[in-house]
């Protein structure tokens, strides 16, 4: 018995080194897609038979519950298969995930296997472009073909590096208690023609007058800076808020004060309900948690990312809800809105053990198993395999699935990424809108300050 | 000429910094090496990941002229000072007199007293605070139960603050157990003296326990002041700065400062100015001090 499975293991090492060779005799130097696919597979089936030192590797990650479970079956399945794996899970809210990655990378303790947020990776990559591999470089470990190849260049790449994996297909959407809005009259436009920013006002007025203490839409500071300020600005002027290449800011004053004069309308009308409502709810994607939300009366649509559009449904269980089309101004210069993702997964380079995180990547990527587990804990899953175990599990239906179609049939906006989705930028915008909100001086004097604040922060960034 | 002796260094001295090694060696690198270091970074612009590069002032600059923030941040620091410092004395005071009085069971009521400060500056107490006085909150029921209008605790930039402040004012009971120690020693035949002599309650309290109390006032002061213009926990948890940066304080713009926006060098100058405007008030006080506080020893020790 030992002499065959001896004998086996030679024969997969012979076979192993093969595929190498074949590699490595490519002399372009890259490696196609079919080849690395097929030798994706056959080194996993050859590294199942071999002799391993166990290696324990450390994988991190920020999520509710359901990803949190569905995540830690998925390890324990990937676990069983390659026995001298172990994988040590790092799990927690978002609540001080960044702060937590930051110090670790910088004293070079961070996590093999990071789960990591758009926003943050150019930044990183930025300081230090040798904090995480590039996955090209592992095209033999990893099949990335199960990827279509422009969403991968538009997630997680800089400068033709793949640092990060998009989890998922994502983007800021629009959803509505339907019940409520059939209620009250509401008649949402369906198509993205008929959906202007005036609508919102004019449909918030509708429901003022049906019921004065309901307000159309549900909506933070963040999610105002997020879902309003950033798309208005970019169909206004057709540019991403800051310029990276020029450390410039994309917009005029006059464009600013018109977007601040927007953000005072909805208040004004009372279509959002006022910041002081909602203060205990708006810090880290709690909208849903608010009593008003869950009773299903006072609230009838929310901006939010897919990704969390089921938890927020979830909320109110007897409502029904739909997914809604987000305004676009009649001479925009770009949709404003688009389809990305909600967070990449990337291996850390100072990882001792790099060939491995990768495999359970591959794992947690490509593999129907995995599929199965992780259905749709990190949205619509970017991979050909998990769609298709999804679509087999009737799991892409629902609500996060109709935002993501509405976002990847009508919305192809500039995904703004680099100075802009930096935490101390975004903290002006919110700063701004909290002004606003507050009455605390006019749209003109508020962008005035900010405008010298988002100045000193490309200042300090130079 | 005579020969000047030196000591030789003996085993018996070596001994005696072997015994402190412990504490020196904690004392250099934990406090010593940070408090300079943070001196240094406070000239440099320096965002953790790359090394600190040396940009002179350009910090402080920035901070006094540039930094909009900072001026509302600082102003936010001094009405909590304000609000809580003295709050904190005379509620602790006024608890302390109150358990001075030899009733049955006062042993269990200063212990149940003493109870909010052992939970003092706790992430969980913030959180029951801010559940406590949401909109829909236990304390808005209440209000509601007497007829009273509902109030924005949190939302409200007028009030939030405050709602703060009364957390804080809440955990009184380091003070008063100092308060308490010092209205016991306070003789009692002063008191029979002036009853004699025919003073009221009113009387006994501002011209004997007040003065006879002064030294403990002045030190609860000084560590309450330290306290307060350091405040991180109740804010953060509660408001988060917000709304409106009405609850900012300078120790919220710190932690932001260093660790969401990964300014260390810009963080430590702020550590450096709220060191400075400590340093400063507590010269103040302690300069004052000989106007208003008694010493039975004459200050002497």
């Amino acid at each position: 018995m030992r002499k065959i499975s001896r004998v086996l293991a030679l024969v997969m090492c012979v076979i192993l080194m093969a595929g190498l060779c074949a590699c490595g005799s490519d002399t372009t130097g890259t490696t196609t897609a079919a080849e690395a696919g097929g030798t994706a597979a056959g080194e996993t089936s050859a590294a199942l038979d071999e002799k391993h030192d166990p290696v324990t590797l450390r994988f991190m990650w920020w999520g509710g519950d359901e990803r949190a479970e569905a995540t830690l079956k998925a390890i324990e399945a990937f676990e069983a298969k390659y026995d001298w794996i172990t994988i040590e899970p790092e799990y927690g809210s978002s609540d001080g995930y960044q702060e937590k990655l930051t110090t670790q990378l910088s004293s070079g303790n961070a996590a093999d296997i990071i789960q990591m947020g758009p926003g943050w990776l150019p930044g990183y990559v930025k300081s230090n472009d040798n904090y995480f591999i590039d996955f090209n470089d592992y095209a033999d470990r990893i099949d990335l073909t199960t990827f279509e190849s422009s969403f991968l260049e538009q997630n997680g790449n800089i400068g033709g590096k793949q640092y990060g994996l998009p989890t998922g297909i994502s983007g800021y959407s629009f959803i509505y208690n339907k019940t409520l809005a059939d209620k009250a009259g509401i008649l949402f436009p369906d198509s993205k023609e008929e959906m202007n920013w005036d609508t919102l006002i004019e449909l918030g007025k509708q429901l003022q007058a049906y019921d004065s203490s309901a307000y159309l839409v549900d909506i933070g500071d963040s999610e105002l800076a997020a879902c309003i300020m950033r798309p208005y600005l970019l169909q206004l002027t057709g540019s991403t808020m800051v310029v990276d290449a020029t450390a410039e800011l994309g917009f005029t004053e006059e464009e600013l004060v018109q977007c601040l004069t927007y953000i005072k309308d909805l208040y004004d009308n009372k279509v959002i309900p006022p910041l002081a409502d909602i203060a205990a709810y708006s810090s880290g994607d709690s909208l849903q948690t608010d009593p008003k939300w869950i009773s299903g009366e006072t609230y009838v649509g929310m901006f939010l990312s897919s990704s969390t559009a089921e938890v927020a449904t979830a909320a109110c269980p007897d409502c029904e809800f739909a997914a809604g089309y987000m305004p676009v101004m009649s001479s925009a210069k770009n949709d404003g809105f688009y389809a990305n993702c909600p967070q990449y997964m990337c291996v850390s380079k100072s990882s001792e053990h790099i060939e491995e995180a990768v495999m359970f990547l591959d794992y947690f990527y490509n593999s129907e198993e995995a599929a199965e587990i992780l259905t749709t804990v990190r949205s619509v899953p970017p991979t050909s395999v998990g769609q298709s175990v999804c679509a087999k599990l009737g799991k892409l239906e629902g609500i996060a699935k109709d935002t993501v179609d509405i976002l990847q049939a009508s919305y192809h906006g500039t995904n703004e990424m680099g100075m802009t989705t930096e935490e101390e930028y975004g903290q002006i915008l919110r700063d701004m809108i909290s002004q606003i909100a507050y009455g605390q001086g006019t749209p003109e004097e508020v962008a005035k300050n900010g405008i010298t604040l988002m100045q000193n922060f490309l200042d300090s960034k130079n | 000429m005579e020969k000047v002796k030196v000591k030789r260094w003996r085993k018996r001295d070596c001994m005696g910094l072997v015994y402190v090694a412990p504490w020196l060696a904690g004392f250099l690198l934990l406090q010593l090496y940070p408090f300079l270091a943070s001196l240094y970074y406070s000239f440099c612009q320096y965002n953790v990941m790359a090394s600190p590069e040396w940009v002179g002032l350009k910090n402080y600059i920035t901070l006094f002229t540039v930094d909009t923030d900072f001026k509302k941040s600082f102003m936010v620091t001094l009405v909590y000072t304000l609000y809580t410092v003295p709050g904190k004395l005379i509620m602790s005071l006024l608890v302390a007199l109150l358990l001075n009085k030899n009733m049955k069971g006062i042993n269990l009521i200063r212990t149940v007293f003493y109870i909010p400060s052992l939970f003092g500056g706790s992430v969980a107490v913030a959180l029951l605070w801010k559940l406590m006085f949401m909109d829909d909150g236990v304390i808005n029921a209440v209000l509601g139960f007497l007829h009273l209008p509902a109030i924005q605790w949190l939302g409200n930039p007028g009030v939030a603050l405050k709602t703060i402040c009364m957390l804080e004012i809440w955990q009184f009971g380091s003070s008063m157990v100092m308060f308490l120690a010092a209205l016991k020693q306070v003789p009692a035949s002063l008191y029979e003296a002036a009853q004699i002599d025919g003073a009221d309650k009113w009387k006994c309290f501002f011209r004997i326990t007040l003065p006879q109390i002064t030294p403990i006032i002045f030190f609860n002061m000084i560590m309450q002041t330290i306290n307060a213009l350091q405040a991180y926990t109740s804010a953060a948890v509660i408001t988060n700065g917000g709304p409106v940066k009405a609850t900012y304080l300078l120790g919220i713009k710190l932690y932001k400062e260093a660790f969401q926006n990964y300014k260390m060098g810009y963080a430590s100058t702020i550590s450096w100015v709220i060191f400075a405007v400590i340093m400063a008030v507590t010269l103040l006080l302690f300069k004052s001090s000989s106007g208003w506080v008694y010493y039975e020893d004459g200050g002497e020790f």
